[in-house]
């Protein structure tokens, strides 16, 4: 027994040494709070723009922003597929409220979040992804961050039964990447690689339009990183192969609508306009490899089935669909996408500019 | 639950203290039969149903054989019963069913490891095991996961469990190690780039194809090797025998000597269970060869029903036929002596037969027939070795050279050991070079191990 404990106490040392520099490091902001959140969106309403963006809880950076926000001119909800959108694009005061991998519950759970702040604006735009009305897409981010304001827009909105809360803050997840040895990696990298000056906690600001690390503008559209932006088309196309089991597959093997978020959806629309906001739908091209892929796996009439569902429910409830899944009837081609699901900055202005600030 | 996860950590040390605090049999019996639940449960509560029938099926098919007449056939009809089903509910099932109940297990390592203690029960090698030997037989954690079988003599050990020795428990701790070791650092560092090449072998060249293929021949050698040594680790930690299932396989000289040290639990099983049955070697040459080929046939079709594991199966079973219809013939002339006492024929064998095998290896892991033959086509040249090759094979950016290194170590340490210089018996005999080399195992998985990749390679056969 006592040989067993000394091996369990250096078992523990290790494990401290790995915690400890993981800690310290942080490249995700795992130890952040929501002081630092707040603290942020102080800055951004300043006019600044925050540099080297990493990885961090934008769920819990969005709930914190609808509290300390003014209220926009256009807000956008949706992932990263329309996070690129800024004011220049719509021409007024917007906010993206786009967070990363966004689920139809993500973006409802926001929405409520917003409207219960008092945020919502008078022009509303929702992105629209493969896997709005995708049963079987799951993202644990919006039950960890999100369950709370979900579970009161499904019972107060949608008029569904509530899932269960499972709650905010510091969860499993983040533990175990606090102990992992590829967290430590990351810190130890960035540790050597990064002064302290420019780490994303120190909050560091930039008035420039384009980053080389990834950048959070002041209406919380996203800049995405030079280096993801300007790169050649091997490379893209390298991106849009590894996407194929969850941009192509979902759609080839497509089970159908799920009716839980499709009334989530329709809920949340007919809120927003029967609240006198004008809504738009928006539907952003995917890399032309990933819909020939579909193409050939038979899937392509699923994407047109959605599209016309869209356009349908628009029309029965007054609001506006833009774009579609097909990059050729928006005129894109394989140079218009950093990867299978993103238009590159050009090509988001391209598309949306005139549709967006008329 | 992944091993080396946080949630794993904490198991095993909550299981290890448990286990050692008391020195009655019975209390330790009951821990590790508890340990297993409680993995089994984190691993998914359908799997830990899925077990628990299957392990209860194993018992009575057991109880079965015992109080049967022809307890031949009985044994045969059972273990035979308990292979379908687990066919059918890898293979049959729907996808989405099978995922569920068996992504959290290697199946092949339980199914087998049940139905050949049926087997030999039935044969009387082994007596009738109480129900409690048996879950602990079946369902132990440290080889439930990724093997290797067992054959149905280590049951046995589950009757009398051992008491806590300081040397094994060290072993165990070392092979831990040093599996995490070949697993993160060589197996995951070379998977980026194999899963990049054999994706997209369209538009690659012959030299970077003949590459990816010769870095798959190495991954799947240390991820499995990895796992292997990971769960001999665990069980010694536990005081628990689990049988070695690799002897440095690419170091062997001929295929047959290459059966002998790859997957040799699998092996055994075969061997044992198919090969023997047939009437193996005793029917003269021509029948043993024509034995080969139908047990690698089957070898093959357990892997998977594509066309490819069967071609698979079919190149080494006629390789081994040949080899063995040759043999008598080699050993006329003494090239087989000659071979293994003369160093510069020895390694011209070892690499005819790597090279062999990393060509059977192409078949294994294309995903089907047709796609393994464009591969070997494409490997026909012409080649170019530019000295960019290998910064260009899609290996993890940063750790190219980590890689190389420890791949290097790996076959050094491969190469000691089978010279009887294994560095193992030396780190062990020293309690200073054991924790200097425990701390360095720990730096190096730390420090250059790969994490993109996780998962056991061999889950999906």
């Amino acid at each position: 027994m006592k040989h067993l404990l000394k091996s369990f106490i250096c078992f523990l040392l290790a494990l401290g040494c790995i915690v400890s520099v993981n800690i310290w490091g942080d490249p995700a902001n795992l130890m952040q709070n929501e002081a630092f959140y707040d603290r942020m969106i102080g800055v951004m309403m300043q006019g600044y723009n925050i540099e080297h963006v990493a990885d961090f809880r934008d769920r819990m950076f969005q709930q914190r922003a609808a509290r300390l926000i003014e209220k926009p001119d256009t807000i956008i909800f949706g992932s990263s597929r329309i996070q690129q959108i800024d004011s220049d694009i719509c021409g007024d005061r917007i906010w993206n409220a786009g967070v990363s991998g966004a689920t139809t519950e993500d973006v409802c759970g926001l929405y409520k979040v917003y409207r219960d702040n008092g945020k919502i604006a008078d022009r509303v735009i929702i992105g629209i992804d493969l896997w709005t009305l995708d049963g079987t897409h799951y993202d644990a981010r919006s039950s960890l961050y999100l369950s709370k304001p979900l579970a009161s827009f499904m019972t107060e909105i949608a008029g569904l039964p509530a899932a269960k809360s499972t709650g905010n803050g510091m969860r499993w997840a983040d533990i175990n990447e606090l102990t992992s040895l590829s967290y430590f990696q990351s810190s130890v990298s960035y540790l050597i690689n990064y002064s302290g000056q420019e780490r994303m906690r120190d909050l560091v600001t930039s008035t420039e339009p384009t980053s080389y690390f990834g950048m959070l503008k002041s209406d919380s559209s996203y800049v995405y990183p030079n280096s993801y932006i300007y790169v050649n088309q091997n490379v893209v196309e390298e991106r849009v192969g590894a996407a194929t089991s969850t941009v192509v597959d979902p759609i080839v093997s497509w089970q159908g609508v799920d009716p839980t978020l499709q009334q989530m959806f329709e809920s949340m629309c007919t809120d927003i306009v029967s609240n006198g906001s004008d809504l738009v739908i928006l539907i952003s091209p995917i890399h032309p490899i990933a819909y020939y892929e579909i193409q050939k796996g038979g899937g392509e009439h699923v994407l047109q089935e959605f599209e016309a569902y869209y356009h349908a429910f628009a029309e029965s409830i007054g609001a506006t669909v833009l774009g579609s899944f097909d990059p050729w009837a928006n005129y894109c081609d394989y140079s218009d996408f950093m990867d299978a699901l993103h238009i590159t900055p050009m090509t988001t202005e391209r598309l949306w500019k005139d549709a967006l600030s008329s | 639950m992944e091993l080396g996860s946080l949630q794993f950590d904490i198991f095993i040390c909550f299981a290890l203290f448990l286990y050692w605090a008391k020195a009655q049999q019975k209390w330790r019996r009951s821990v590790l039969m508890a340990a297993d639940f409680c993995f089994l449960y984190l691993c998914g509560l359908p799997t830990l149903v899925w077990c628990l029938f299957f392990i209860l099926l194993g018992y009575l098919s057991s109880l079965l054989i015992e109080r049967s007449e022809d307890r031949r056939k009985t044994g045969i009809l059972c273990g035979s019963f308990m292979l379908a089903l687990f066919f059918i509910a890898g293979y049959l099932l729907p996808h989405y069913f099978s995922t569920k109940l068996l992504s959290a297990i290697g199946m092949s390592y339980y199914a087998l490891s049940f139905t050949g203690y049926l087997f030999d029960q039935s044969k009387d090698k082994v007596p009738v095991a109480s129900f409690l030997d048996f879950f602990l037989f079946g369902g132990n954690f440290a080889t439930i996961l990724s093997g290797p079988v067992q054959s149905s003599d280590y049951l046995l050990q589950y009757k009398e469990l051992p008491d806590f020795d300081e040397n094994s428990f060290h072993e165990g701790v070392l092979y831990i190690l040093w599996g995490f070791f070949q697993k993160t650092t060589v197996a995951n560092g070379l998977g980026l780039s194999v899963d990049h090449h054999f994706t997209n072998y369209t538009v690659s060249s012959p030299a970077r194809l003949l590459l990816a293929s010769v870095f798959y021949s190495f991954q799947l050698y240390c991820d499995f090797a990895g796992y292997s040594y990971i769960a001999i680790g665990m069980g010694k930690l536990f005081g628990i025998s689990v049988p070695a299932n690799f002897e440095r396989p690419y170091l062997a000289t001929n295929i047959q000597d290459f059966w002998r040290r790859w997957h040799i639990g699998l092996s055994r099983w075969f061997r044992e269970h198919v090969y023997f049955p047939l009437g193996g070697s005793r029917k003269g040459i021509y029948r043993t060869a024509v034995n080969t080929i139908i047990v690698f046939l089957v070898s093959g079709l357990w892997h998977g029903f594509g066309l490819n594991f069967i071609a698979w199966g079919l190149m080494h079973g006629l390789a081994l036929a040949l080899f063995g219809l040759m043999r008598p013939m080699l050993n006329k002339y003494g090239l087989l002596e000659k071979a293994e006492k003369n160093p510069i024929l020895k390694w011209i064998a070892r690499i005819l037969n790597f090279a062999f095998v990393n060509l059977a290896w192409i078949v294994f892991r294309s995903g089907s027939l047709s796609v393994s033959l464009q591969y070997i086509k494409m490997l026909r040249g012409p080649y170019e070795f530019p000295s960019y090759l290998l910064t260009t094979m899609n290996l993890p950016e940063k750790k190219i050279i980590s890689v190389f290194a420890c791949l290097l170590l790996v076959f050094i340490v491969d190469l000691l050991s089978e010279h009887d210089r294994s560095p193992k018996k030396v780190i062990l005999a020293s309690p200073l070079l054991r924790n200097i080399t425990f701390i360095i195992l720990i730096a190096l998985i730390a420090f250059f191990g790969n994490f993109e990749l996780s998962g056991f390679l061999y889950y999906n056969f």
